[in-house]
C-alpha cells in the first residue's frame, strides 16, 4: 500500500513537473542498448507499482515517444514494449505507422496483436499491401492469430505472390483465420507455380481451416487433403475427418491398418488410440481379426490407450494367445480398459519372467476399489498366487498380509519364501506381533532367514520402531538360540536403552555363540550409547578376537556422524583405542577415523603419526584431507601442516596439500 | 548444410543402390542387427539434434544409448555446438533447422534450442510428420505451450519434454505423499527460482565465423549482439540466454520444470492449473503461492516437500514405487528418454507428454507474471486465460518476428 502510495506521488510528480524533473518516459525516447543511466530500467519499476488508472497520461508519453522525430529506433522499439501492457486504441495510429519498417513492424505488432479491438485489426488489414515484404510475413502472422475474417480478401491476394515466403504465410494466415470464405478458396486456389512448399503449406492450412468449419466443410477439406500427396497433412486429416464424421473415417483408418504405408498406419494407430468414438471402438474391434500379427498387436495396444471398454471383450480373447507379442499387448490393453473382473484373468498370464513382468505392470496400473480384494482372494489359489504375491508387493497392498502371514506356514518351501518376501514388504507396525508369533515357531533355518530379513524388512519401514521392538524383545525368552540372535540383530536398528539391555543380557550369556552375536551387534551400534560397552569388552574380554571386535567397534562409533560426541570426546576415545590396538590394522582405522572430525586436536593427533612408519601412509592421507576440509576456518594452522604434506613422497599426499596451499593463497 | 558429405538421403541412396545388391557386398554385422539386441539400421529410429550446446548434446548422448536409436544429423546456429559433429561421418550437420526436418529420413527430432525457439522448431518439426523429444522449459509463453499440445494431437506425434528429474529427484516424495499414510496433501513446496529481466546490452561486433545471429534470434525481437545475450544458460558470469525475458522464463520456466513439475506430479494436478495466483504479502501468503480447485496449494517457498494431514510426506524403505494412482513411465522405462522411444514405437503418449509438459510451465507462466505485475491474478484453467485481467491476458503470448509464426 505504502509502496503503491509513493509510485503515485511519484508518478503525479513525473508527469507534472516534466519540464524541471528528469522524465522517464520522454528519455526512453532518446535511448541507445547500452546507454547509462536507463531510463527503462527506471519505467520497468515505475509501472510495477503503477495501478491501471494511470496508465494513460503513461501511454501519452509513449505515443509521443513513437511520434517524435527524434526519438531513436531502440526508443521506440522500447516505448513499443510498454505500449503492449498499457496500450489502448489511442496508441494504434502512431503505432501503426511503424508497421512499414522493417524492424519496428514487429514491435507495432508486439502491440497491435495483443489489442483487443477491431481498430488494432483493421490497422494491420489496411496496412498489409503496402508495406516490404518481411513486414508482410509477419503482419500476416498476426492477422491469423487473431483469426481476422474481414482480412481474407486481401490475404487471398497474397497467395499468388511472387515472393514464396509471402504466398506461403498468406495460405498459413488463411487456414488460421478459417471460416468457409478461407475454406473455399484454399479448396480451389490456383498455385503457380505447383510448388511443392506452398502444396504443403496449403495442405497444411486446409487441416488448420478444418477444425473451424462444421462437419461437412471439413470433410470437404479433409479428403481433399487425404488425396494429396503431403503426408504429414494426411495424417492430421485422418484425425480431423474421424472428429468430423466418424463412419467416413472408417474406410480410410482400415485401409491404412491394413496397408503398406507405415507412416499411414501409425497415424491410424494414432487415430484410435486418442479419438473418442464408440462406433469406431466396435469397427476396430470388428478389424483385429483380419490383422496380421505385429499390426494386430499394434492396434490391441492402440484400443487399449483408447481406454473405451467396448473393447475389452474382443482385446481380452488374445490374452491367451500363443503369439508373445499379441499377448503382451493383449495383457497391456485388458490392464487399461479392465476392472477387477479382469485381475485373475491378467495373473493367469504371467507364466514366464517376462510375461510376469508385463502382468505386473499392467496390474500395479489400475484403478479401482476392488482390485486388492481380488489379489487377496487370488493368493487363495495355487496356481495366481506367485505372481499375485509380486503385484500385491508392487501395489503395496496391506490387505494381503493376514493372507501371506498364513501362506509363510505354507507346506511348499517356495511359497513361504515368496511370502515371506511379500510379509517384509507390506507389514508394518500393526503386524509385527502376528510376525513374531510365526517366527518364534520356525524351525527351519532357511525359513529363519527368510523371517529375518522380513523382519528387518518391517523395521526398516515402520513408524515406531522402538514400540516394534518391544513387542519383538518381548519374545526373547522363550525363543530359540537362533531367533534370539535375530532379535538381538534388530536391536542394532533402534539402539534404544532397552535394545541396549538386551544386547548386555546376551554378552553375559554363558552361550557363547549368543555372547559373540550381541557383541558383534554391539560392534554395529547406530549411536554412542554402545561406547562404554565396547571400551570395557576391548580392554577385559577373555578371547582376543572378541577384544578386537569390541575395539573396532568402539573406535567407529568415535568417527560416527550419527553419535552425539564433541569433537574433544571423539579424540579422547581415539587416544585411548591407540593405548588398547595391539595390532596396526586398528591404529590404521583410528588415524581413518580422525579424518572424520574437523578439529584442531584432530589435526594435531594425526600430526604425531605423519612420520611413523607404520601408519604414515593413513595419517597422511587422513591428514590432507582433514587440511582440505578445515581450510576456511583454520586457515593458520592448516597451513604449517599443509606444508609438511606437500613435501610428502606419496603423490596423492602432496597433490591435495598442494591443492590446499593454494586455495589458501588465492583466498588470502 | 555440410554438402560435401550428404548428396543424397538415406533412403533415396537404398532406392538408388538397389541395382547394385547382385553384386558381392560387404555388410556389417551392425548394420543387420545385433546379438546385442541392436536391431538392424532399417529398424532403428533416425534421430536429428537441433540446438547441439551442452544439453542438447547431453540429450543426444542419452538418447544413442538406446539400441534401438541412429543419431544421423545435427543441427546448430552456432558454429562451435556444430563443429565436433563435422568429423563425424555418419551424422550431417546443419545450420538452418528448417533443412534438418525437410528431411524424409528422419523419425524424431531432439531440440536442445534456447527457450524461445522451442515451440517454432517442435511445431515446424511435428508438422513434417516428426517426433519429439524436447528440453524444458516446454514454451516461452502460455500460448505457445497450448499451440504445441494442439499440434501434437493434430499431427498424431508423440512428444516428450524433457525432465529426469521428476521421477528421478522426486518420484520418491511424490510416491511418500500419494502412499496415503500420510493423509491428503495439503500444500506442495518447491523453489525453482525467479524470473527473467529485460536486457538492455549494448551492441558489439560478431566475432566472425561464430554465429548466425538473425537465426539465433528468431522469433524474438530485433536487437544488437551482445555475447551475454547468446551465452548457454546462464553462462557467462550468470548471464546468458536464461537471465533474459526475449529468450526465457528465467529459473522460474528452468528449473520449473523439474521442481513445480514434480510437485504437480505428485499433486495430481499436472493435467490441469491453478485457479488463483497469490502474489506474496508477507502476511498470509509469504510466498507466491498458487490455490488449486481442489483446494491443494503450491508454495514457492524454500523447501522441496509435501504438507500432508498428518505431516510433512517422507520416504521409507520398501515404500511402493509408485503406488497404485500415482503416473509413472510404463513398460519399465528408466528415464524420459527412454520412455519416449518406448511410446514412439507403441504409438502412446508418454509419461512427460507435452500436455503434461504445457500444464507445468504455464504455472511457471503464472508466476512469472504474477510477479510482474505484482498483484494476485484469477485463472481459468479450462479456457486458459486470466478472469477480467485484459492486461494480464496480453502477456499470455507474444507477437512473433517476420516469418516465424506458429
Amino acid at each position: 500500500m505504502i509502496s503503491k502510495l509513493i509510485a503515485t506521488v511519484l508518478i503525479t510528480s513525473v508527469l507534472t513537473t516534466q519540464t524541471v524533473v528528469a522524465d522517464v518516459w520522454q528519455d526512453i525516447g532518446g535511448y541507445k542498448y547500452g546507454d547509462e543511466p536507463n531510463p527503462c530500467e527506471k519505467a520497468e519499476a515505475l509501472l510495477q507499482e503503477t495501478g491501471a488508472e494511470q496508465y494513460p497520461p503513461i501511454e501519452d508519453k509513449l505515443i509521443g515517444v513513437l511520434t517524435s522525430k527524434t526519438s531513436t529506433q531502440d526508443g521506440k522499439s522500447i516505448a513499443c514494449r510498454f505500449l503492449q501492457q498499457v496500450g489502448t486504441e489511442r496508441c494504434i495510429p502512431a503505432v501503426s505507422a511503424l508497421l512499414d519498417d522493417e524492424i519496428l513492424c514487429h514491435y507495432a505488432r508486439l502491440v497491435l496483436e495483443r489489442l483487443e479491438c477491431e481498430p488494432a485489426d483493421k490497422a494491420m488489414r489496411e496496412a498489409l499491401l503496402n508495406v516490404p515484404d518481411s513486414a508482410k510475413v509477419g503482419i500476416l502472422g498476426s492477422l491469423g492469430v487473431r483469426r481476422d475474417g474481414s482480412s481474407v480478401g486481401r490475404v487471398r491476394k497474397l497467395t499468388t505472390s511472387q515472393n514464396p515466403g509471402v504466398a506461403a504465410a498468406a495460405i498459413e494466415a488463411l487456414g488460421k483465420i478459417g471460416g468457409p470464405e478461407a475454406a473455399k478458396y484454399l479448396l480451389f486456389m490456383p498455385v503457380t507455380p505447383p510448388k511443392k512448399k506452398l502444396q504443403s503449406a496449403r495442405m497444411k492450412a486446409m487441416v488448420a481451416c478444418a477444425r473451424t468449419l462444421d462437419s461437412a466443410g471439413a470433410v470437404a477439406l479433409c479428403e481433399r487433403v487425404l488425396a494429396g500427396p503431403d503426408m504429414p497433412s494426411r495424417t492430421a486429416a485422418l484425425r480431423q475427418l474421424t472428429i468430423a464424421d466418424a463412419e467416413r473415417a472408417f474406410a480410410f483408418i482400415a485401409k491404412a491398418l491394413k496397408g503398406d504405408d507405415a507412416k499411414m498406419r501409425q497415424s491410424a494407430i494414432n487415430v484410435v488410440a486418442e479419438t473418442k468414438d464408440r462406433k469406431l471402438t466396435v469397427a476396430m474391434t470388428g478389424l483385429l481379426e483380419q490383422l496380421p500379427r505385429g499390426r494386430k498387436a499394434e492396434l490391441i495396444v492402440a484400443l487399449g490407450t483408447r481406454g473405451d471398454t467396448a473393447a475389452l471383450n474382443a482385446v481380452s480373447r488374445y490374452v491367451d494367445s500363443e503369439d508373445t507379442t499379441i499377448r503382451r499387448a493383449a495383457v497391456k490393453a485388458v490392464g487399461k480398459l479392465g476392472d477387477a473382473g479382469v485381475v485373475k484373468l491378467l495373473l493367469e498370464a504371467a507364466d514366464s519372467p517376462d510375461m510376469s513382468a508385463t502382468v505386473t505392470r499392467a496390474v500395479v496400473g489400475m484403478k479401482g476399489d476392488r482390485i486388492n480384494a481380488v489379489l487377496v482372494e487370488s493368493l487363495a489359489r495355487e496356481s495366481l498366487r506367485k505372481p499375485a504375491i509380486k503385484v500385491c508387493m508392487a501395489r503395496g497392498c496391506t490387505e494381503a498380509v493376514p493372507a501371506l502371514l498364513k501362506l509363510t506356514q505354507d507346506r511348499n518351501s517356495d511359497v513361504r519364501q515368496d511370502a515371506w518376501a511379500g510379509v517384509g514388504a507390506l507389514a508394518g507396525d500393526d503386524h509385527i506381533e502376528a510376525v513374531m508369533d510365526i517366527v518364534l515357531g520356525i524351525k527351519d533355518s532357511a525359513d529363519l532367514a527368510r523371517a529375518a530379513a522380513a523382519v528387518k524388512a518391517i523395521f526398516s519401514h515402520a513408524d515406531d520402531r522402538s514400540k516394534c521392538f518391544k513387542a519383538v524383545a518381548a519374545r526373547y525368552p522363550q525363543a530359540a538360540p537362533e531367533t534370539r540372535i535375530v532379535i538381538l540383530e534388530l536391536g542394532a536398528a533402534i539402539g534404544d536403552s532397552d535394545a541396549l539391555k538386551l544386547q548386555r543380557s546376551a554378552l553375559r550369556s554363558p552361550d557363547k555363540k549368543l555372547s559373540g552375536a550381541a557383541l558383534r551387534v554391539l560392534a554395529k551400534w547406530p549411536n554412542e550409547s554402545a561406547a562404554a560397552d565396547l571400551l570395557e569388552l576391548a580392554g577385559n574380554a577373555s578371547e582376543a578376537v572378541d577384544r578386537i571386535v569390541a575395539l573396532r567397534g568402539y573406535i567407529r562409533i568415535a568417527g560416527l556422524n550419527a553419535a552425539r560426541l564433541s569433537a574433544t570426546e571423539r579424540v579422547e576415545m581415539l587416544k585411548t583405542a591407540m593405548i588398547l590396538a595391539a595390532r596396526s590394522e586398528e591404529k590404521k582405522q583410528v588415524m581413518g577415523a580422525l579424518q572424520n572430525i574437523k578439529s584442531i586436536e584432530s589435526l594435531k593427533m594425526l600430526e604425531q603419526y605423519l612420520d611413523d612408519p607404520a601408519l604414515r601412509t593413513e595419517a597422511q592421507m587422513s591428514a590432507a584431507n582433514l587440511v582440505w576440509d578445515m581450510r576456511r576456518r583454520h586457515p593458520a594452522e592448516v597451513t604449517a601442516i599443509a606444508r609438511k604434506l606437500a613435501a610428502s613422497d606419496n603423490r596423492t599426499v602432496s597433490q591435495k596439500a598442494n591443492r590446499t596451499l593454494k586455495d589458501l593463497g588465492k583466498n588470502k | 548444410m555440410n554438402t560435401t558429405k550428404r548428396k543424397m538421403s538415406r533412403r533415396a541412396f537404398v532406392k538408388s543402390a538397389s541395382a547394385l545388391l547382385a553384386l558381392p557386398t560387404v555388410i556389417t554385422s551392425k548394420a543387420l542387427g545385433a546379438a546385442d539386441g541392436t536391431p538392424a539400421a532399417s529398424g532403428r529410429i533416425t534421430l536429428g539434434g537441433i540446438g547441439m550446446g551442452g544439453r542438447g548434446s547431453g540429450d543426444i548422448r542419452q538418447l544413442m544409448t538406446d539400441k534401438r536409436i541412429q543419431f544421423i544429423a545435427a543441427c546448430d546456429v552456432k558454429h562451435r555446438a556444430i563443429a565436433r559433429w563435422k568429423n563425424d561421418k555418419n551424422v550431417d550437420t546443419y545450420q538452418d533447422y528448417r533443412e534438418l526436418i525437410a528431411r524424409s529420413d528422419i523419425d524424431i527430432i531432439m531440440c536442445g534450442t534456447p527457450d524461445h525457439w522451442h515451440a517454432q522448431v517442435t511445431i515446424d518439426a511435428m508438422k513434417a510428420g516428426k517426433d519429439v523429444f524436447c528440453e524444458k522449459p516446454l514454451s516461452l509463453t502460455i500460448r505457445e505451450g497450448r499451440k504445441m499440445v494442439e499440434t501434437a494431437r493434430v499431427y498424431g506425434r508423440v512428444f516428450s519434454c524433457g525432465s529426469q528429474r521428476v521421477i528421478g529427484d522426486y518420484g520418491r516424495l511424490a510416491s511418500a505423499a500419494r502412499s496415503g499414510r500420510y493423509g491428503k496433501i495439503l500444500e506442495a513446496h518447491a523453489n525453482p527460482g525467479g524470473p527473467p529481466r529485460r536486457c538492455y546490452l549494448p551492441g558489439v561486433p560478431i566475432p566472425p565465423d561464430t554465429i548466425d545471429w538473425g537465426m539465433w534470434l528468431g522469433p524474438a525481437p530485433w536487437v544488437p549482439y551482445h555475447p551475454y545475450r547468446c551465452a548457454a544458460a546462464y553462462g557467462l558470469g550468470g548471464k546468458g540466454f536464461r537471465s533474459w525475458y526475449d529468450y526465457s522464463g528465467g529459473m522460474m520456466t528452468d528449473w520449473g520444470g523439474h521442481k513445480f513439475g514434480g510437485s504437480m506430479h505428485g499433486m495430481g494436478v499436472d493435467h490441469t492449473g491453478p485457479v488463483e495466483i497469490k502474489y506474496p504479502d508477507g502476511r498470509e501468503y509469504r510466498y507466491l503461492t498458487y490455490i488449486f480447485e481442489n483446494g491443494m496449494k503450491l508454495v514457492k517457498s524454500d523447501k522441496q516437500g509435501y504438507l500432508c494431514e498428518k505431516g510433512w510426506a517422507q520416504p521409507w524403505n520398501g515404500m511402493p514405487l509408485p503406488p497404485p494412482g500415482l503416473r509413472w513411465y510404463e513398460d519399465g522405462a528408466r528415464s524420459p528418454h527412454e520412455d519416449c522411444v518406448n511410446c514412439i514405437i507403441d504409438r502412446r503418449r508418454p509419461f512427460r507428454d507435452v500436455e503434461f509438459a504445457h500444464r507445468v510451465a504455464t504455472v511457471c507462466h503464472l508466476g512469472n507474471i504474477c510477479f510482474m505485475l505484482k498483484r494476485d491474478l484469477k485463472w481459468d484453467p479450462e479456457r486458459e486465460v486470466f478472469i477480467g485481467d485484459e492486461e494480464a491476458n496480453r502477456l499470455l503470448d507474444r507477437p512473433r518476428r517476420g516469418p516465424w509464426q506458429i
